[in-house]
């Protein structure tokens, strides 16, 4: 009996090497999102762009119309300067002004700040999926509403949790973006990312970029911190939501956003895919997401609000 | 040492059967971006969006412009001056957009139906997905007009297995191969998806969308299968680029847009994530993305062109 252990013991010792090996290799991308991706749970990290929401007073706010006919030869079914509506066309969709490419969640490209920096089509695929780490300074902010992420926040992150991930993205919570829908509040401070943390991460972490909640990345008067980030090619998050609804480790983010031609930023959207047992957010599994649900009252444009409503 | 073997068969059965299991509690998120994203094969399904690019003549072209101070800001800027980088130090971008229809898109359901659900409704569920890829480029070289039709589904399930739920079904007819060209992608007849595909793989496969090359569904009159699909609270994707650079089962996608409130369309970017040993896309591997490269080349304002340009 004693040799028949030592084989068991052997051929299991063999085994549970091989294991990682053996799971790589065997799991396929469609078995990873039936094993991890239908229950793991969705978290929007995303404001949604409206013509009211905080935007710097250089800039000026966005405006939403519902769009025109722009051509006078459709004939009877409609007429240049008509309205496309459900009711005569079938269909309506939106025109919009934007005035800026640096509003609501961001991605800044280096293009912003730097003539030969990258710019948003340039950006490569490989930015769409990535570990997220969240490092919380939201009780630093409570007591002192413009501070600035040190050095030492990250280096207790890193003394519970291990290192920072290489290429992993970076977001620096700290609640300010639950005074989004307040603008006299959410301007009123600017807990930011001090330049030196914001080296560490990229020259010490190589992280893929870091963002924050606010609309600025620290308060020095030289935007120190930005101009580092976006001069060395950097990108960076800003405007980022909902933090607070994700874990410090072990979740990923998606990152997505049109790819504007020349574009100094981008209108994006972040999406934490956080464990199965997380308590926030919801799983495929729960919504689907089709049949879309239908809702008791009609979408209409909002003259007044300037964007459509139920 | 028949009696070993017999331990050592009966381990090694009971380590495999466990193996899935194993794998699956053990790897967290983060392990599965190591084993599984790190060496993927990235390959971009989206156009990049330009004041020049197809849209259907009812709409328009949108419009780039630099972004110019919006309010008067002291010694800074004077409200109407134009953002530079050796004056501001930074610049931006304004867009006018006729359309929320415009480019590579996701269009919700309110687009055609008031009750459904704007793209800021959609839930954070749309993210990522298992891709399948229904390839009818040889019909479409024949045709112009081929629609993809029942056969072309029943070809892939004879072929790869029963269609996943959940997942997103691209059509490949390479017209978008003609893309940016008016002239060409301007053409009637286009290759489209007739209704009843469109039915079986909403109602029998319970996919999340479909999605097409063309920035129509079908050629029918009334548009019947956009118009069941938009009454049925079910999403599309239209104008998707590079299909021909994706296998036809076994990759993900990645789902972004842009997220203004009531919008009824959606500017979207999808990402396919191909197994490492494809041979399209790049991998974050061989391309980490920060930082990112420096162009030789400044970037200017072209107003012949209306967008930035190197």
């Amino acid at each position: 009996m004693r040799k028949s252990f030592l084989i068991l013991a052997l051929a299991l010792l063999v085994v549970s090497f091989a294991l990682p090996g053996a799971a790589k290799s065997k799991m396929s991308l469609w078995d990873v999102y039936e094993n991890f991706f239908v229950n793991a749970k969705y978290v929007d990290l995303s404001h949604t762009i409206t013509p009211y929401m905080p935007i710097w007073e250089g800039f000026g706010q966005p405006e939403f119309y519902p769009t025109k006919c722009g051509v006078s030869n459709m004939g009877e079914w409609a007429h240049k300067g008509d309205v496309f509506n459900y009711k005569d066309h079938g269909f309506c969709c939106n025109a919009y002004f934007l005035p800026t490419d640096q509003m609501g969640t961001q991605l800044d490209v280096p293009a912003h700040f730097n003539p030969y920096g990258t710019t948003v089509e340039k950006i490569p695929a490989t930015y769409v999926i990535r570990p997220l780490v969240v490092v919380d300074v939201h009780e630093q902010t409570a007591k002192e509403p413009d501070y600035q992420c040190q050095v030492k926040d990250i280096k207790a992150w890193e003394a519970e949790h291990g290192t920072i991930p290489e290429g992993s993205v970076v977001m620096i919570r700290s609640d300010h973006s639950k005074t989004w829908d307040n603008r006299k509040e959410f301007e009123a401070h600017l807990p930011g990312v001090s330049l030196e943390a914001v080296k560490y991460l990229h020259e010490t972490r190589h992280v893929l970029f870091h963002g924050h909640e606010c609309l600025d990345t620290d308060t020095t008067s030289n935007f120190a911190s930005e101009a580092w980030i976006l001069k060395q090619n950097y990108c960076q998050a800003e405007g980022v939501s909902d933090l607070w609804k994700v874990p410090a480790t072990g979740a990923l983010i998606a990152v997505g956003f049109p790819k504007f031609l020349g574009g100094t930023g981008c209108y994006v959207r972040y999406i934490a895919i956080c464990p199965p047992d997380w308590k926030y957010g919801e799983s495929i599994a729960e919504n689907p997401g089709f049949p879309l649900p239908s809702f008791d009252k009609p979408l209409y444009y909002d003259k007044e609000k300037g964007y459509r409503v139920r | 040492m028949r009696k070993s073997f017999l331990i050592l068969a009966l381990a090694l059965l009971v380590v495999s059967f466990a193996l899935p299991g194993a794998a699956r509690s053990k790897m967290g998120l983060w392990d599965l971006y190591e084993n599984f994203f790190v060496n993927a094969k990235y390959v971009d399904l989206t156009h990049a969006f330009t004041p020049d690019i197809p849209v259907w003549p009812g709409f328009g072209n949108a419009k780039f412009e630099p972004t110019k101070a919006g309010a008067d800001l002291g010694d800074y800027a004077s409200k109407g001056d134009v953002f530079t980088y050796e004056k501001h130090g930074f610049i931006a971008t304004t867009y006018y957009i006729p359309t929320d229809q415009y480019g590579t898109q996701l269009d919700p359901p309110a687009h055609w139906d008031a009750y459904y659900p704007t793209i800021d409704e959609l839930p954070a569920t749309y993210c990522i997905r298992p891709l399948v890829v229904i390839d009818i480029h040889e019909k479409v070289a024949k045709n112009p007009g081929y629609h993809c039709s029942m056969k072309d589904v029943e070809a892939w399930e004879k072929k790869h297995g029963i269609i996943p739920e959940g997942s997103v079904v691209m059509v490949r007819s390479d017209w978008s191969k003609m893309w940016p060209s008016k002239e060409k992608c301007g053409a009637f007849p286009f290759p489209g998806v007739d209704l009843k595909s469109i039915k079986f793989l909403q109602e029998e496969r319970h996919i999340l969308f479909h999605g097409h090359e063309p920035l129509d569904t079908d050629t029918t009159p009334d548009l019947e299968g956009e118009y069941w699909l938009m009454h049925n609270g079910y999403c599309q994707a239209e104008g998707v680029s590079n299909l021909w650079m994706v296998p036809e089962v076994g990759a993900l996608i990645a789902i972004g847009y842009a997220k203004p409130k009531g919008g009824a369309g959606g500017y979207a970017r999808y990402i396919a994530i191909c197994p490492p040993d494809w041979e399209y896309g790049v991998s974050i591997d061989e391309v980490p993305g920060a930082p990112l490269p420096k162009s030789d080349k400044p970037l200017h304002y072209d107003k012949a062109m209306g967008m930035r340009v190197r």
